[in-house]
């Protein structure tokens, strides 16, 4: 029913009458609800090691590392966090903790490396992007599909931060829910296009596209997920448009792009550029959708992300910063440095939760044709 | 004199009043302005006696409340286990009954007028004063407020206090807006160290007389009825001139008032998590204002008589199940009816609590205070008028006795109203129509 | 059974749309009903306030709730009264826009004149500005006295306050609290062109009919036609009614017949699960209304169609959120309104199938046929539908998990094999039936618990498969025109017409017909209709009329206002 309502009113509202041909042919588009970093966990099985300590303890021990004395450290975190942002007197301490002068955010090799508690559970959400399978070292089994060869270095730097440990399902990891839940009433919303030349009903290809939109998502009534069925422009800037090629089985949708990106925002990363990306969403019954994407991208995308947010973000999150670095750089698994050899970038995946959408071209800033689907409006 | 600290720790207080269970407020107990047994004001003045009515709706389950024996109240039954705590201090009544006398039952409506008016209306038009209205023009002439309403599923009709004529007095539906009214700028501490009157309340109170001068020209056009209605207008005019008098007065110190902290905006709607947390909002500030004698007649409705409460996610409200569930043959009444009440019940118990938590000497708020509760049915799935639930709470300074059960089969509920008028000081010897008329009073509780 | 029978003879009789009894008109009888006194409504306090001072002013606060009475909120304003908290209320609103009226920002636009020190009271300049102002506010000129009291209240606190502009501000906010501000009066006069009848004295002429077509108090036009006796002639009252009809204030007028008659207050305590209904918030319920409004005041003037057309009419204005609800792309500009054409044959057709409709008559978890039902025969058609009987046994009727019935056709269909229930709900359920493709929050469905749904019902002898349907059967009952002609008189009278003015009502239903059904040609012929202005002899013995009064008073009176 919803379906057909989607072709009369987004094309036939000059034309009364379907054109037979097209009638098999179906598109739908979703916006993104959730973006969440794809963390698994069960609650034991993914930190046997334990957690990575807080914030107050690790500034402990780096500043008693960094040379400061017992008595000036207990004093400087007396009151911690404390208020008043830089007043705080413990900040130009741990900011500075690598050689006393150099912002250690931004110069991470100043400190030693204090080590990170990594995850070694066998379960992950994510890809197999190398295409090694089982034999890919380091790499995990996908807990719904029980695919091997998953690749998400990512989760395993992360995945025993507290802050970022996931929570068995529906849960998300809570500082990404967080994080996402701001960010997203002040950034453009993210759309997906699905376009099912045999419609979704049947087992075939599929052409997807990803897009900004123009305007920001809504919420609904509950307010924790995007509002069903609003309609969004689509932002002409090629930077945030992808095209890929995918089919659907069932009520899934699966596909791949060698390259994809999409413009975030600074609160969590400017960007995600993914090499070698791979998407897989489940469409439910109600119309909404759940999944993942993942890739190869940056690892120093991800480093600064969290560093240009310095000590906020290290005590916000209780995720050492320095320790963090290395742990991408220890961890990164592709496109090697020709010079250095060190590879630069990472895998990891990301949790998607959409829900239907309309997503129509931009009318007034684009010179696509079929604007007839806005003109009657 | 001891200042009273009005800063973070009393909104904590009454913040932790909100969060869960009622707890007792403690507040800084003044001597120099009471007497030697710290009972009442040093004047020799009694604190001034209060009378509140507290509404819900769909009454309770039959047999799941009635005390067994009549008399000294011992043992709770099940539906009013949450107000065990109190059973000395209130009186339970069973057995009363609403006649119709052959008029057309008007659901959810016939029985609570008959309880709070004495009058079951031959439609669904009203038009008898409630007994709040009653009791206020003797108890409440002296205060600030006449009477202060409140109604806690965020329609302003669901108020069941009314002066006469088909209209209710409307009640507060947003906590943040009676603290506002009751607390904000034209707050008048009684403890405050000095007090000038602002002159801009001289000016008002003088400019006022111009519009009750209005009056005859006005009238001199009007038919007898149209007449009827603007004197509940010229009253309700007298009652504002009132309240600016006294704002020009040095009020009377009160030991026991405190301003509780600012009370933010809550959403207001009839889910059932809703209508408890601004019940305890209200509960709160209802107790503050008594003590801080801004009023002595307080009304409070938790729903509306209909019982529109429901629980989120649910499609059925309180009133849909109390038709629509069937009674469970192995527990012999409606279950989720029982977790309604139950919930409405607890509610009840935390406004007793805010009134018995604020200390006055060596008795409590609650002492000096008659609550009266009423709702409208006896059974609610058949819309039966039959053995209503009726509660009283404190003793009011001592004018009725409490922790009794009186069993009073087949009475009409009149005569609790009727009774409560005359401890109150009503010149009432009689009250009600028709088979619901009655001069019988309640000798069991009265003093 | 003979129970039923009388359940079934008295739907028959509540089923006749109007009175049939006849009275033999009797000139020698003075005609007319006694005259209402109204109370303003907040809407038109509201108008009040902008009219006279501007937007900008704010009108903050709670205002005592109207009641409905008849199907009204018009007949209930002739009802109520003002409690202590109302007054408490309407006194805060008044200082607090009176204080806006006189403060720095507002006084060089809205006080036509300048204390000779502001420090101190002005007499003249008080006087200048209180005439004026009060004569809007009282919607005719004051009479001596009245203006005296004030002047002296403008006085009195100017001292107290040590400031003109507070003292002028104190004097303003007693005019609004006071009766004559918040209650319209319809003083009675001797009718000259008809001996022995009387009629309602100029200046209540003018509130009767500029309340009716604007919802809002005279304008000075309006005021000065009144005093120059313009309204007592044919001439004169078709020349302002026409005038009024042709400005665009008509639409405020219509939107706000149409918000009372439709019940949109009920709005403002609706509530939908927002588990089971997320897309249901209190910007779905405004817009909701808006949408519905603006349909009907674009078929109805913008496109002076035909009044039953408002049920059929595919034509209508989304803004996004209702777009969502409704489940159809929209870009609108700047993220509000855009006008939108179902396409042929689709249910969402006309008022009756939109969210302002079927989302307000549901439960909060559920739809509703029996209240839609009901809604449509009370609201849509003015037939009055029995109360349901104490007694009732509702055992299953609406499990909405119970998996043998699965629908609310199915439910209420077993409940209905009961006698004493069936006779009422028959008339009910059938129509409301039909609506069941939207649910409580008024979105499309097409099926409920899994079972697809049977749209199919009727309204008395017409069938229909849907909505759309339900659509027609409702455009071409009769009763729904007399309905609106009923209600408008209703409405502008502040009462239900009496037994003598049946006929009258009758021949504006007829007219209505005649003519196509057109909307402002009705409001025209009730305005112009000696029978809108008639009211009974005073009670109370020989009143001055203030038209009389106010030439014995001030000269100011007559001069031309702003």
């Amino acid at each position: 029913m919803f379906r057909m309502k989607t072709m009369l009113s987004a094309t036939a509202l000059a034309l009364p009458m379907l054109v037979a041909s097209v009638a098999s042919a179906e598109t739908r588009s979703f916006v993104i609800s959730y973006l969440t970093d794809g963390n698994w966990s069960d609650g034991k099985g993914d930190c046997p090691n334990g957690l990575n300590m807080s914030a107050i303890d690790f500034y402990r021990r780096d500043l008693a590392k960094a040379g400061y004395k017992h008595d000036e450290i207990e004093a400087a975190l007396k009151d911690f966090p404390g208020e008043g942002g830089l007043k705080q007197p413990w900040v130009p301490m741990v900011a500075t903790r690598g050689n006393h002068k150099d912002n250690v955010y931004a110069h991470p090799e100043t400190f030693p490396d204090p080590g990170m508690i990594e995850v070694s559970g066998k379960y992950s959400y994510g890809f197999n992007l190398d295409g090694k399978g089982a034999a890919s070292p380091n790499s995990f089994e996908e807990p719904d599909t029980h695919e091997k060869g998953v690749n998400n270095q990512l989760y395993r730097v992360e995945g025993c931060v507290r802050s970022y440990r996931g929570l068995p399902p529906p849960g998300r990891p809570s500082l990404p829910e967080n994080l996402w839940d701001v960010l997203r009433d002040v950034m453009p919303a993210w759309l997906i296009t699905i376009n099912a030349p045999g419609g979704f009903d049947k087992d075939g290809p599929v052409s997807i596209t990803w897009d900004r939109a123009l305007e920001r998502i809504t919420r609904d009534a509950s307010g924790a997920v995007a509002q069903a069925d609003m309609t969004y422009q689509i932002d002409p800037d090629p930077r945030s448009h992808n095209e890929l090629k995918g089919e659907i089985k069932g009520n899934v949708v699966t596909g791949a792009s060698p390259d994809w990106m999409m413009v975030l925002d600074p609160y969590m990363q400017p960007d995600i550029h993914f090499a070698k990306m791979h998407m897989r969403m489940t469409i439910a019954a109600d119309g909404t959708a759940r999944g993942t994407i993942g890739g190869y991208q940056p690892w120093s995308t991800i480093y600064y992300g969290f560093a240009d947010q310095g000590h906020i973000k290290e005590y916000a999150a209780s995720i050492n910063l320095p320790a963090l670095y290395y742990a991408l750089k220890r961890n990164a698994d592709y496109d090697p440095d020709p010079a250095t050899g060190q590879n630069r970038q990472i895998s990891s995946a990301y949790q998607i939760e959409a829900v239907r959408a309309f997503a129509v071209p931009s009318s007034n800033r684009t010179a696509q044709a079929d604007s007839d689907s806005t003109k009657a409006r | 004199m001891i200042p009273i600290n009005r800063t973070m720790n009393r909104r904590r207080m009454l913040r932790g009043m909100m969060g869960g269970a009622a707890v007792s407020v403690g507040l800084p107990f003044l001597d120099c302005f009471l007497n030697t047994n710290g009972t009442a004001l040093a004047d020799g003045q009694k604190l001034p006696v209060v009378f509140g009515t507290w509404f819900w709706g769909l009454g309770l389950n039959p047999g799941r409340w009635e005390p067994a024996q009549p008399g000294k109240l011992d043992k709770m039954n099940t539906e009013l286990q949450p107000l065990a705590a109190y059973k000395d201090k209130m009186n339970v009544f069973s057995g009363m009954k609403a006649f119709l006398d052959g008029k057309p039952n008007g659901v959810h409506f016939s029985g609570v007028q008959g309880m709070l008016t004495g009058t079951v209306p031959r439609g669904m038009t009203a038009d008898k004063p409630s007994v709040d209205t009653l009791i206020a023009d003797v108890i409440g002439t002296r205060t600030r407020f006449r009477s202060l309403e409140a109604c806690c599923a965020g329609n302003p009709s669901h108020s069941q206090s009314r002066r006469s004529g088909a209209v209710v007095n409307p009640g507060e539906i947003s906590p943040a807006a009676l603290y506002t009214r009751i607390f904000g700028p034209e707050f008048t501490d009684p403890n405050a160290a000095d007090f000038k009157p602002d002159p801009a309340v001289l000016v008002r109170r003088s400019a006022l007389t111009a519009v009750a001068d209005d009056r005859q020209s006005f009238e001199k056009t009007l038919g007898a009825a149209d007449k009827a209605r603007l004197d509940e207008y010229f009253t309700s005019l007298r009652g504002l001139e009132q309240q600016l008098e006294l704002q020009a007065q040095k009020p009377a110190p009160l030991a026991a008032c405190t301003v509780p902290g600012k009370v933010d905006e809550s959403p207001v709607g009839t889910e059932i998590e809703i209508v408890k947390a601004n019940h305890k909002l209200f509960a709160g500030l209802m107790a503050h204002a008594l003590a801080c004698g801004q009023t002595q007649v307080v009304n409070i409705a938790f729903s509306d008589a209909t019982s529109s409460l429901r629980r989120a996610g649910g499609t059925q409200t309180h009133h849909e199940f109390s038709h629509e569930e069937p009674v469970d043959a192995g527990l012999g009444y409606q279950p989720t009816l029982a977790w309604f009440f139950n919930e409405i019940m607890t509610s009840l118990a935390f406004y007793v609590a805010s009134l018995d938590g604020i200390k006055e000497g060596d008795k409590t708020l609650l002492d000096r205070c008659v609550i009266m509760t009423a709702t409208d049915l006896g059974y609610a799935k058949l819309h039966g008028l039959e053995n209503m639930p009726m509660l009283t709470f404190g003793g009011g300074n001592g004018r009725i006795k409490t922790g009794l059960h009186v069993a009073a089969q087949g009475e009409p509920t009149s005569r609790v109203g009727l009774t409560l008028q005359q401890a109150m000081g009503v010149p009432v010897s009689s009250w009600g129509t028709d088979s619901m008329q009655t001069s019988k009073t309640i000798t069991e509780i009265m003093a | 059974m003979a129970h039923v029978k009388k359940a079934l003879a008295v739907v028959a009789l509540t089923l006749t749309v109007c009175s049939t009894a006849l009275l033999a008109a009797d000139d020698s009888k003075p005609a007319g009903s006694d005259a209402v006194t109204r109370r303003l409504s907040q809407e038109q306090y509201r108008q009040v306030v902008s009219d006279l001072f501007g937007p900008s002013i704010k009108v903050g606060g709670r205002f005592e709730p109207d009641i409905r009475r008849d199907g009204l909120l018009a007949m209930g304003s002739a009802q109520v009264s003002v409690t202590a908290s109302g007054l408490e209320e309407y006194d805060k609103i008044a200082r607090n826009v009176a204080a806006q009226v006189v403060s720095e920002a507002h006084r060089d636009t809205l006080i036509p004149c300048t204390p000779a020190n502001a420090k101190q009271p002005d007499d003249a300049c008080a006087t200048k500005f209180l005439s004026e102002t009060g004569r809007m506010l009282y919607r005719r000129p004051l009479t001596q006295d009245e203006l005296g009291s004030r002047v002296k209240v403008a006085n009195d606190a100017a001292v107290g306050l040590k400031d003109f502009y507070s003292g002028l501000g104190i004097a303003l906010a007693t005019m609004m609290e006071s009766p004559k501000f918040l209650f319209r009066q319809e003083i009675a006069e001797p009718d000259t062109d008809h001996s022995g009848q009387y009629r309602m004295e100029a200046y209540s002429k003018a509130s009767q009919l500029s309340f009716f077509l604007w919802n809002a108090a005279p304008d000075p036009e309006l005021l000065a036609a009144a005093e120059k006796g313009d309204l007592n002639s044919e001439k004169g009252l078709a020349k302002q009614v026409d005038r009024m009809i042709a400005s665009p204030r008509l639409q405020g007028g219509v939107r706000a017949f149409f918000t009372d008659m439709l019940g949109f207050e009920e709005f403002e305590t609706l509530a939908k699960d927002s588990m089971i209904f997320p897309k249901f918030n209190t910007k779905v319920a405004k817009d909701a209304q808006e949408q519905t409004l603006r349909t009907i005041t674009n078929t109805l003037l913008v496109e002076k169609g035909d009044y039953r057309d408002i049920f059929t009419t595919r034509k209508t204005f989304l803004s996004p959120v209702l777009a969502s609800v409704y489940q159809v792309p929209l870009v609108a500009p700047a993220g509000n309104w855009s006008p939108y054409e179902f396409p042929e044959g689709d249910p969402r057709a006309g008022i009756v199938s939109q969210v302002a409709f079927v989302a307000l008559h549901s439960h909060p978890g559920r739809s509703s046929p029996t209240l839609r039902g009901k809604a449509v025969r009370e609201v849509l058609l003015c037939q009055k539908v029995p109360t349901p009987p104490a007694n009732v046994n509702f055992t299953l009727v609406q499990d909405t998990k119970n998996p043998q019935y699965k629908t609310a056709r199915a439910r209420l269909h077993a409940h209905a094999t009961d006698a004493t229930c069936a006779g009422c709900h028959k008339i009910m359920d059938p129509i409301g039936l039909g609506l069941e493709a939207f649910d409580s929050g008024g979105s499309l469905r097409s099926a409920e618990n899994g079972e697809v749904l049977d749209t199919s019902g009727e309204l008395d002898g017409m069938k229909f498969t849907d909505a759309a349907g339900l659509a027609k059967a409702v455009h071409e009952d009769a009763a729904a025109p007399a309905c609106v002609v009923t209600r408008a008189a209703s409405y502008g009278l502040g009462r239900l017409p009496s037994k003598d003015e049946t006929e009258w009502v009758k021949s504006l239903q007829a007219s209505f017909k005649d003519g196509g059904y057109r909307f402002p040609a009705l409001l025209r012929r009730i305005a112009t209709s000696p029978e809108f202005y008639r009211v009974s002899p005073p009670r109370m013995g020989a009143i001055e009329a203030p038209s009389k009064l106010a030439s014995q008073a001030n000269p100011e009176a007559k001069e031309s206002q702003k």
